[in-house]
């Protein structure tokens, strides 16, 4: 059972075969990257903490003498991974998204429409976490794009040692990488996959208090999509009031408002994956 | 485990007991320290504390706040018997 949000593990598939047919005598430049994970420095904050309680192991002399230290986060393991995965992507020049959402907010069908645009231009490869079947990297590889699907099994987000692996499968350079994560709003927040930005998509079909319900994933995303917006006209539904909950919990997330339907929207959300990916070369 | 992080420390309570069975942790008492949530309000220039994501400074009442603390998960010490 995942210690973090009480999910299962040990039941990851993945896919072996990309879809796509160039795989004979393909360079995969392999720059050097620290594979060091054990030296991997986290940030550690020293705060003050008020412990009223004094019934902790701490305050029992007899206790304390047995007590050892060993001050490790809980995610310590998953985020040297992330940290090897954005070297990676650095060394290799990819851009990575993690898009995130709920289930049923359009995730698969944005990203297919999105592909549509930048294809055969640009150099793209997704990788599709979902917990069972291979649906939607069969959806994203009739675009002709490179996909894999994770199965994640009872495991309800992806992890950075999922996204490694897919990644050296892949074998994408000078691109970008799009994550489908598994649709949930709340452990997928906790798991950073050394992804550049986080890309919540909110549908007009949903409440416009999504982010004050979980705000965890508005807070660690860079970008909001608003999505099926040309649903509004048939909809009781407040986009300003949505944006204003979502900065709320993150006053500097950007929003776009996209349909996948009549194309509104496409047009900025590519404009800022160039801005991202012109950033991300810049300062890899 | 901070207020403003991922994790409920109901759930971790309860997955803690289920991992720990037939381990040599079974038995093991968890200890949970809370750390309070504090942000930085961007508009009145102050530290203050929040207890969730999406409250407004208790001071100013405004919604421009950067989370300083509060998103902890760390295991601190082992008690070894």
């Amino acid at each position: 059972m995942c210690g973090v949000c009480g999910c299962g593990k040990g039941e990851t598939r993945m896919e072996v075969d990309t879809g796509r047919q160039d795989h004979a005598g393909h360079d995969h430049v392999h720059q050097d990257h620290d594979h060091d994970h054990a030296q991997h420095d986290h940030a550690h904050h020293d705060h003050d903490h008020d412990h009223d309680d004094k019934d902790t192991l701490r305050d029992d002399p007899a206790r304390r003498a047995h007590l050892v230290s060993v001050e490790q986060d809980i995610l310590g393991k998953n985020n040297a991974l992330a940290a090897h995965n954005r070297q990676h992507f650095n060394s290799h020049g990819v851009l990575a998204l993690n898009l995130v959402s709920s289930p049923g907010a359009g995730k698969t069908t944005l990203l297919v429409a999105t592909l549509q645009q930048l294809l055969p231009a640009a150099t793209v490869a997704v990788i599709e976490g979902d917990q069972e079947t291979s649906a939607d990297a069969d959806r994203i590889r009739a675009t002709g794009a490179p996909a894999i699907q994770v199965n994640t099994g009872r495991g309800c987000h992806l992890d950075a040692s999922m996204i490694d692996e897919a990644f050296h499968r892949l074998h994408i350079q000078d691109g970008t990488l799009f994550i489908e994560n598994v649709g949930n709003l709340v452990c997928p927040a906790a798991f950073d996959l050394g992804e550049a930005h986080k890309v919540v998509i909110a549908s007009v079909t949903e409440g416009e208090d999504k982010p004050l319900k979980y705000p965890n994933m508005f807070a660690a995303s860079s970008l909001m999509l608003v999505s099926k917006v040309d649903l509004l006209p048939h909809l009781d539904f407040d986009v300003e009031l949505l944006i204003a909950n979502a900065r709320r919990v993150n006053p500097s997330i950007a929003v776009i408002k996209v349909s996948a339907t009549t194309g509104e929207g496409i047009d900025r959300w590519l404009r800022w994956i160039s801005a991202a990916r012109d950033m991300a070369v810049a300062s890899a | 485990m901070g207020v403003l992080g991922h994790v409920d420390p109901r759930a971790l309570d309860f997955a803690f007991d289920v991992e720990a069975k037939d381990s040599p942790a079974e038995g093991a008492e968890l200890e949970i320290r809370e750390i309070q949530g504090r942000a930085w309000c961007m508009d009145c220039s102050r530290l203050e504390t929040i207890v969730r994501r999406g409250d407004a400074c208790p001071e100013c009442g405004g919604f421009t706040l950067i989370v300083e603390q509060g998103e902890e998960l760390r295991l601190k010490e082992l008690e070894v018997v």
